[in-house]
């Protein structure tokens, strides 16, 4: 009996003790002392949390600043806030008379919620909170340390911008609005994270992307409850519709003039602070072929250069898998010369031909991953190193076969040309060369049906992933790029309502200059 | 209930696509020996055929080439497979006939038939159309020992040699395509490319001969160079080729730049009439002679010489082919396509039929370039 009471009162004491402060007990008050002492027992003490309480006015009236020291501008702080509190002859003025007449400061919000003030500190913002006052002044303080702007190291271009996004939050936006002036872009502004209360943007042009795509992508990013976001793969992972796909169903890129090119289409960007990967959705499977450049290269040679991506995947994805399907079952294709110094090099060689063609992939697989992310000193040493070992050791020990190492070679380098699909090249790489080892070129065209299949049942938000292929429209952007001034309208399927891209449908008339050039 | 239903189905289906595929035959490519050339001699015994495969030596890629780059391999039998399978026995790699370039017949077994011979080659899978058939004037075992300078795999090199004369006209060259369909037409005679072998600075060389003629599955003669060149214009077209010329007051080779041939036939009271158009556009290569000729007078003469000439290497190979009673033109078979009813009440007797036919050539020459001068050192200016 006292055991039941024993417990049903600790249990009862718990959550008393776990109980979450109602709204009204998270106001502020009207003593500043009492409000300083919830800010102290939510924030501890942290050593970089500062709060400086002084005199000001004629009145020597009571105030406090509350900020993160290394998130605000220092300088900032001082001209904009303390300098003029100091120098006011106001004998006790109220919150709303510092706001309008005494700061310098161009963003200053008035909260009354202990919440909101806190969460505003914690981004950089500086709280101004005066004795006597319910309410308190967040001052727009933003200035810690940031990456400056520089060109991206994943997509490196001849011809375009070399500006690419930054960890900065702000930064990045600024980038997509300078590029994208129209009033129509619109930034739909959420925090996620519990604990890391990371900034999220959620950028389109109002009237151009779909509204359902839309209020899909806010309902999937609002519909998360996680405790951190340390990048926008984070994001990617819990919205993407396929995950166990090996195929991407979400874009991302480094660049401002890539993800406002794709806004314009009638995509969705998605901003993350922290992380210089912007995303964007709804991804197409050619998305991954096409590059800025294609646009601000003149059209034949932009065109070969797509088709030339397709053909370098192809490679990627099956060349090993053909040199298998070729030496162990169809020998009768090889012209007999190539036969002959292909039989010469796999000669003494103790292993199959996918046995061979397996080491040699996860080889490379491996020292590329090693030089990815050692040092770029050492990354040097690990390249001569695979050289030697993979270009030269191995088929002077007769490990290997010369032509194997060269397939291979053509294979990596062929994989980086379609950056986006690198990592579905490769998965594709394993299983087409299984599909080879066991049924030859029958298992190959197996498995590249397969994949076809695969592709055009997979969706991104809705959309089909082989869209521009089933769409006339689009096929002007598919295996070759079109003129610009051919292309009229905005991609079928992405964008909806104001889908006219261009007017101008013929390349600008020169007009009559033979008086002038008299 | 449904998942899992879908998951045998796919199964299912990933098992039917897979199991009758097949394509199970996988063979590593160093377990392989790639045959490049067969030759087929006559037997000790009668009707057994010696069978003999050049296999490409295959060395590791840096060890030195070897001084004998092919391998002979020989067996007896009965047919082609059964000496074939012999090899096999007797060899530790499989016999990969895919890359076969040629198959030589030696004259001797040609004379004894090759229809039996090339049935396995036509009918077994790993076997080529485009395999070229050549019959030897020696056993074709001597012509496959012999190693070559420039392509020391004889069959190789034999194969470039009828590639090459295949350039100058279709006719200098038989695959087993044209073969095949030359036997099943009855009426008409197959012309074959013949080697032969030759010493030259002390070294044995393959010459290409002439030409074997082969009625019903029977060698029954041989063509000269010259026959088998008029055997090649009368039956067109000619790509490129030389004719050597000779009119009066000097002699020339010109080249044969492009040439057809057209044939018409007509049943003329008791014997077939052929006739025989030629247009042919030639230019000069070498002029010797002509001293105090204008390039006029030099051009009528050499046109009217290489008509003449023409006309004369086409009647000669006629008149060598009414011997053999072999009908290499295709007389038969024109007649055939344009009489078809009138063909069938001849078509029996067309053997005692074809030596009586009465052959009209008709040639028109174009000499239409003098290469890069237009006078010989011997000729006479314009004036």
């Amino acid at each position: 009996m006292f055991r039941l009471l024993y417990r049903k009162l600790h249990v009862a004491c718990a959550k008393q003790q776990n109980k979450e402060p109602s709204p009204e007990e998270r106001r502020l008050k009207k003593d500043l002392d009492k409000n300083i002492d919830a800010i102290k027992q939510t924030l501890g003490d942290s050593a970089d949390i500062k709060l400086h309480d002084f005199c000001f006015g004629t009145d020597n009236k009571l105030g406090a600043l509350l900020y993160v020291d290394g998130l605000v501008d220092s300088e900032y702080l001082t001209n904009a806030i303390m300098r003029p509190l100091m120098e006011t002859c106001a004998k006790t003025p109220t919150a709303c008379e510092v706001r309008s007449a005494i700061l310098c400061a161009g963003d200053v919000t008035e909260t009354s919620s202990l919440d909101a003030l806190i969460e505003g500190c914690l981004s950089g913002d500086t709280a101004l909170m005066l004795d006597g006052e319910p309410h308190a002044l967040i001052i727009s303080t933003k200035g810690w340390e940031k990456r400056s702007v520089t060109e991206p190291q994943s997509e490196a271009v001849v011809r375009g911008s070399r500006e690419g996004f930054t960890e900065n939050f702000r930064t990045n936006t600024s980038m997509l609005r300078r590029r994208v002036k129209s009033p129509q872009l619109r930034m739909d502004h959420m925090i996620i994270g519990r604990k890391t209360l990371t900034n999220v943007c959620v950028a389109y042009i109002n009237g151009v992307a779909p509204s359902d795509v839309i209020n899909e992508v806010k309902r999937r990013l609002e519909a998360l409850d996680i405790d951190s976001v340390l990048d926008t793969g984070y994001l990617e992972q819990y919205i993407e519709d396929a995950p166990w796909s090996i195929f991407p169903t979400v874009a991302y890129t480094e660049k401002p003039d890539v993800a406002a090119g794709r806004i314009l289409e009638g995509r969705i960007a998605i901003i993350a602070d922290g992380t210089p990967f912007v995303l964007t959705v709804p991804k197409l499977f050619i998305e991954s072929f096409q590059t800025s450049e294609d646009y601000y290269m003149r059209t034949l040679q932009a065109s070969a250069t797509r088709l030339l991506r397709f053909i370098a995947y192809a490679i990627a994805a099956f060349a090993p898998a053909l040199y298998i399907a070729l030496t162990t079952f169809h020998q009768e294709l090889i012209p007999t010369t190539l036969l002959i110094t292909i039989a010469a090099s796999r000669e003494g060689t103790p292993f199959p031909a996918f046995i061979e063609a397996l080491i040699m992939v996860l080889a490379y697989e491996i020292l590329r991953e090693a030089g990815v992310r050692l040092p770029r000193p050492v990354g040097s040493a690990i390249s001569i190193v695979g050289a030697l070992i993979m270009g030269d050791a191995a088929v002077s020990a007769g490990i290997v076969g010369a032509p194997m190492v060269i397939t291979i070679a053509i294979t990596a380098v062929a994989g980086f040309v379609v950056p986006d699909q690198t990592e579905s090249a490769a998965f594709m790489r394993l299983i087409s060369m299984l599909a080879a080892a066991l049924l030859g070129g029958y298992g190959i065209a197996f498995v590249f049906l397969g994949m076809l299949i695969h592709l055009a049942s997979l969706k991104s938000f809705g959309v089909p992933y082989f869209t521009a292929v089933t769409y006339s429209r689009d096929q002007q952007d598919t295996f070759v790029r079109m003129p610009l001034w051919m292309m009229h309208e905005r991609p079928g399927d992405i964008a909806e309502g104001d889908i006219t891209r261009r007017r101008t449908g013929m390349p600008p008339p020169t007009g009559d200059m033979g008086g002038q050039s008299k | 209930m449904n998942k899992w239903r879908t998951g045998l189905l796919c199964l299912l289906i990933l098992l039917v696509a897979v199991i009758p595929g097949g394509c199970w035959d996988e063979h590593e490519i160093n377990t392989l020996s790639i045959v490049s050339g067969v030759g087929i001699d006559p037997g000790e015994s009668p009707g057994e055929f010696d069978v003999i495969v050049q296999i490409h030596k295959v060395t590791k890629a840096n060890e030195a080439e070897p001084e004998q780059p092919f391998l002979l391999l020989d067996a007896t039998g009965k047919n082609v497979l059964e000496a074939l399978n012999e090899i096999n026995l007797r060899n530790n790699r499989n016999l990969f006939l895919h890359e076969n370039q040629v198959i030589i017949i030696s004259q001797d077994q040609a004379a004894l038939g090759i229809r039996s011979l090339l049935d396995m080659f036509l009918r077994y899978h790993e076997t080529r159309l485009e395999v070229w058939v050549i019959i030897s004037e020696c056993p074709a075992k001597d012509i496959l020992q012999i190693k070559l300078v420039q392509e020391p795999v004889t069959a190789s090199a034999l194969a470039l040699m009828i590639q090459d004369q295949t350039k100058i006209s279709p006719q200098m060259g038989a695959n087993m395509l044209r073969v095949t369909s030359a036997l099943l037409d009855a009426s008409k005679a197959l012309v074959v490319p013949m080697i032969g072998i030759t010493d030259e600075f002390g070294s044995s060389k393959i010459i290409i001969d002439g030409s074997a003629v082969i009625v019903s599955d029977k060698m029954v003669g041989r063509l000269t160079r010259d026959e088998t060149l008029g055997f090649a214009i009368g039956s067109g077209p000619i790509k490129s080729g030389v004719l050597e010329v000779t009119a009066e007051n000097g002699s020339a080779v010109l080249y044969i730049s492009d040439s057809s041939a057209s044939m018409k036939t007509s049943w003329a009271d008791d014997h077939m009439q052929a006739d025989i158009s030629v247009d042919a556009t030639l230019s000069v290569a070498e002029i010797t002679g002509f001293e105090g000729d204008s390039l006029n007078d030099v051009f009528n003469k050499l046109e009217s010489g290489a008509v003449n000439h023409m006309v004369e290497l086409i009647s000669n190979t006629f008149e060598k082919s009414c011997a053999f009673n072999a009908d290499i033109f295709g007389i038969g078979s024109s007649y055939n396509r344009t009489h078809p009813k009138s063909w069938n009440a001849i078509k029996a007797d067309w053997r005692s039929i074809y030596p009586k036919t009465v052959l009209n050539v008709s040639v028109r020459g174009r000499l239409v370039e003098s290469g890069k001068i237009s006078d010989a050192l011997t000729m006479k200016g314009e004036e």
